[in-house]
């Protein structure tokens, strides 16, 4: 359990910080609200209409492609940092034929014009 | 009562409310809030078993992407909210499909595990806290479970095909 | 590692990845080729795999297992996938669906069952398991604009995810009774488990992992989403569902539960005979009343599913074997009836029974070979199914499970009505004012032949097929 003491104290850390400072902040300043310091901060453009809008279903298949390949990536990082305690050519075959079977989705994906934004 | 149990007790008991909260949140992106609370929740006692690349992975997949598919899956719908009209569990429990008899099957479900469990004399396998955890899960992977390994790559290159064929949009065909 | 011994699966799976490379380069009205190239594919895998060894010997890191079982589940499951193939080539492109895609999920999801089937190990067979799944899923929703064909899709897929996840906690908790993933391994530390007091938890296991299969081959109480799921599918999944998809659980559960479980045997065969009795009642008698064609078939099929769990309750070899030979039997007469269902609704006939009347005036030949099949179904002699339903008999009888022998007469007896009712309106009814006569593609007349040659070869003469099941069933353990 030692081992993960580290990772507990950045965990508690990274909480604190941004609440503490957030906190203080609001206990030191004055509060004078008025409608447009309550509007949300859009990079200088002025928001309109609600941010809760219903989505074109197109975009579900970016997170569905980001889950393929998000599994895929635990897959390669077992084979990454292990890899001098592997058989070397057979892991390396092993790996190529992997990547490739995602890149062949992947290409599809691609040319079917999947990809495009909207 | 050692320190281990203490943490487990209360890692348990907020998994716990955070997957009772899932069901129960009258707003459908607080119950994904609280999914992933779950989610965190099964990685932190992963990582108490000593299992660091699993509980990693299980950050990774679950509280990352599946959550990721969840949310949009929440933007894409109409659905916000469960409704104003959730009863009060004591009222709940009068439905027989939606009350009692889910709830009879899974507390028997649950003593019935609990009583096998206590049962039985579980094999030990100590020797395993000691290695490191990644190599553990990559040698047996890459060596004797090469087959199932690669026939998951298929498996995801189908489940990609059929995310393309189920939500593709039709006018740029 | 020697991955020379999955050679029909890797082809396979080739075959599914070239069919998406050439979906992008092939202009779409050339497209029907690619049905000659998934035709290819599968017959280039059936040959590979008869040029496997089947001596049972263990390879990849006893990961699978290579005998006359395995041998025989790759030929019936590309069997299957080979008249899907034909029979889908006109019906997806009459939708204005894309071939290609189709196609390679039915590759994807063969080699799933075919990794499935060879399995000598729990995690590659669940991996082949779920290759299987998530291709049928996907090919049950395929027809996107059909409402029909949505609902399939998702009942199929949430009746399935549950079943994947009672299935696997099952094996979870056999693991973690026995620390073994290996069929045999299992089978062993079982064995010794039994006599240390392991064994409610190795049961439970059991039970879960015959609950997750029962789902995924539609046995009652786990049936339900069965009939929904054949209705909305294409009518060509309907068929792979019932043959490549019922077929793959089966092996699972001739791998899992007979193999792996045996030694905890005891009075499960009674347990499972009762599931069995139970499936083939409440198929035959919910299909009374049925009046669309594909959901009495698919209530049907839940009743085919019965008789074939009797063989393996009863569990000698001679129940595996009659088990194996009724899979084949089932595979041309159930094959064939889609498929004649298929051509009546690409030439735009409703599914409903009542739209059969008068097909015997309208198109003697499909009148004839769909009475055929249903013939099949019911088991009258000189057909696959009379020599199927006599071989479980007989397994039941001399395995001293007369009781089963007993349900399956009876069930026969029900199903009679049902499959009349077809005859009748086909032959008896009077054919309605606007009849068109019904036109068949090449594809389909090649896959109506096949299914109409293997029904009747394997009634007249089973004794190649038999004596291929009998020694397929000796020594799986």
């Amino acid at each position: 359990m030692g081992k993960y003491l580290d990772i507990l104290v950045f965990v508690i850390g990274g909480i604190a910080f941004p609440v503490g400072v957030v906190t203080l902040g609001g206990s030191l300043r004055r509060s004078y609200p008025d409608p447009a310091k309550e509007a949300s901060y859009e990079s200088g453009e002025t928001p309109f209409g609600d941010a809760r809008i219903r989505f074109h279903i197109g975009y579900y298949i970016f997170a569905l492609i980001y889950l393929v390949f998000d599994v895929e990536a635990v897959f390669l990082y077992p084979w990454a940092v292990q890899y001098l305690h592997l058989s070397r050519g057979i892991a390396f075959g092993e790996i190529v034929v992997f990547v490739v079977m995602l890149l062949i989705g992947w290409f599809y994906a691609w040319r079917k014009k999947v990809l495009s934004w909207m | 009562m050692t320190s281990t149990l203490v943490i487990f007790i209360v890692l348990s008991l907020l998994t716990l409310y955070a997957a009772y909260r899932v069901a129960t949140a009258h707003l459908i992106t607080h119950a994904a809030l609280f999914l992933a609370g779950t989610f965190a929740g099964v990685a932190a006692l992963f990582f108490m078993l000593q299992a660091d690349f699993l509980a990693a992975v299980q950050l990774l997949l679950y509280a990352g992407a599946v959550m990721a598919v969840v949310v949009f899956a929440i933007m894409l719908s109409q659905m916000r909210e469960a409704g104003d009209h959730v009863p009060r569990w004591v009222d709940a429990l009068r439905s027989p499909f939606f009350g009692f008899l889910p709830l009879i099957s899974s507390v028997a479900l649950f003593v019935i595990l609990l009583i096998s469990y206590l049962d039985t004399p579980w094999p030990s396998s100590a020797t395993a806290a000691a290695v490191n955890s990644t190599r553990y899960v990559a040698v047996p992977l890459f060596q004797s479970y090469a087959l199932p390994f690669e026939v998951a790559s298929v498996l995801l290159l189908a489940a990609l095909i059929g995310a393309i064929v189920l939500t593709r949009r039709e006018d740029d065909r | 590692m020697n991955f020379g011994t999955v050679w029909p699966e890797i082809i396979l799976a080739a075959v599914g990845m070239a069919l998406i490379l050439l979906d992008v380069i092939v202009p779409k009205q050339r497209q029907r080729a690619l049905g000659l190239v998934a035709v290819l594919g599968m017959v280039g895998s059936g040959v590979a795999a008869a040029f496997e060894p089947r001596n049972g010997a263990l390879a990849l890191g006893g990961m699978i297992i290579l005998d006359p079982l395995s041998l025989f589940f790759r030929l019936l499951f590309l069997a299957g996938a080979l008249l899907v193939t034909l029979f889908s080539v006109d019906y997806i492109r009459g939708k204005g669906r894309d071939l290609a895609e189709f196609l390679a999920l039915v590759c994807f999801a063969t080699t799933g069952a075919m990794i499935l089937a060879i399995s000598w190990n729990v995690v590659s067979l669940f991996v082949g398991l779920e290759l299987l799944s998530i291709s049928a899923y996907v090919l049950a929703g395929f027809l996107r604009d059909e409402p029909k064909s949505n609902e399939a899709g998702l009942k199929y897929f949430l009746n399935g995810a549950l079943a994947s996840s009672v299935l696997l906690f099952g094996l979870s908790l056999v693991y973690g009774v026995t620390g073994q993933t290996g069929i045999p391994e299992i089978a062993k530390a079982l064995v010794t488990a039994q006599t240390q007091g392991y064994s409610t938890v190795a049961l439970m296991g059991l039970g879960m992992v015959l609950v997750g299969l029962g789902f995924k081959i539609a046995a009652v109480p786990f049936h339900l989403w069965a009939p929904d799921a054949y209705e909305g599918s294409p009518t060509p999944i309907a068929g792979f569902l019932s043959v490549v998809a019922e077929g793959a659980g089966i092996a699972a559960i001739i791998r899992l539960v007979s193999v792996a479980m045996g030694p905890l045997e005891g009075s499960w065969g009674v347990w499972l005979g009762a599931l069995s009795i139970l499936t083939m009642t409440v198929g035959n008698v919910t299909a009374l009343w049925q009046k669309n064609i594909k959901r009495m078939l698919a209530y049907s099929s839940v009743a085919q599913v019965g008789y074939i769990l009797a063989g393996l309750a009863v569990g000698t070899t001679a129940g595996i074997g009659a088990v194996l030979f009724y899979l084949a039997a089932y595979l041309f007469m159930t094959m064939g009836a889609f498929t004649v269902i298929a051509s009546l609704s690409s030439a735009g006939q409703g599914n409903e029974i009542s739209d059969y009347a008068g097909l015997g005036v309208r198109s003697p030949i499909l009148a004839v070979l769909l009475t055929i099949f249903m013939a099949s179904l019911l088991g009258i002699p000189a057909t696959a199914g009379f020599m199927g339903k006599l071989s479980l008999i007989g397994a039941a009888v001399h395995g001293g499970m007369a009781w089963l022998a007993v349900g399956i007469a009876v069930n026969s007896a029900i199903s009679v009505a049902y499959y009349w009712l077809v005859a009748r309106t086909m032959w008896l009814d009077p054919v309605p004012e606007k009849a068109e006569p019904i036109r068949r593609s090449a594809e389909l007349g090649a896959a109506l032949v096949v299914t109409t040659v293997g029904t009747l070869f394997l009634g007249i003469l089973p004794q190649v097929v038999f004596f291929f099941a009998n020694w397929a069933s000796v020594g799986i353990r």
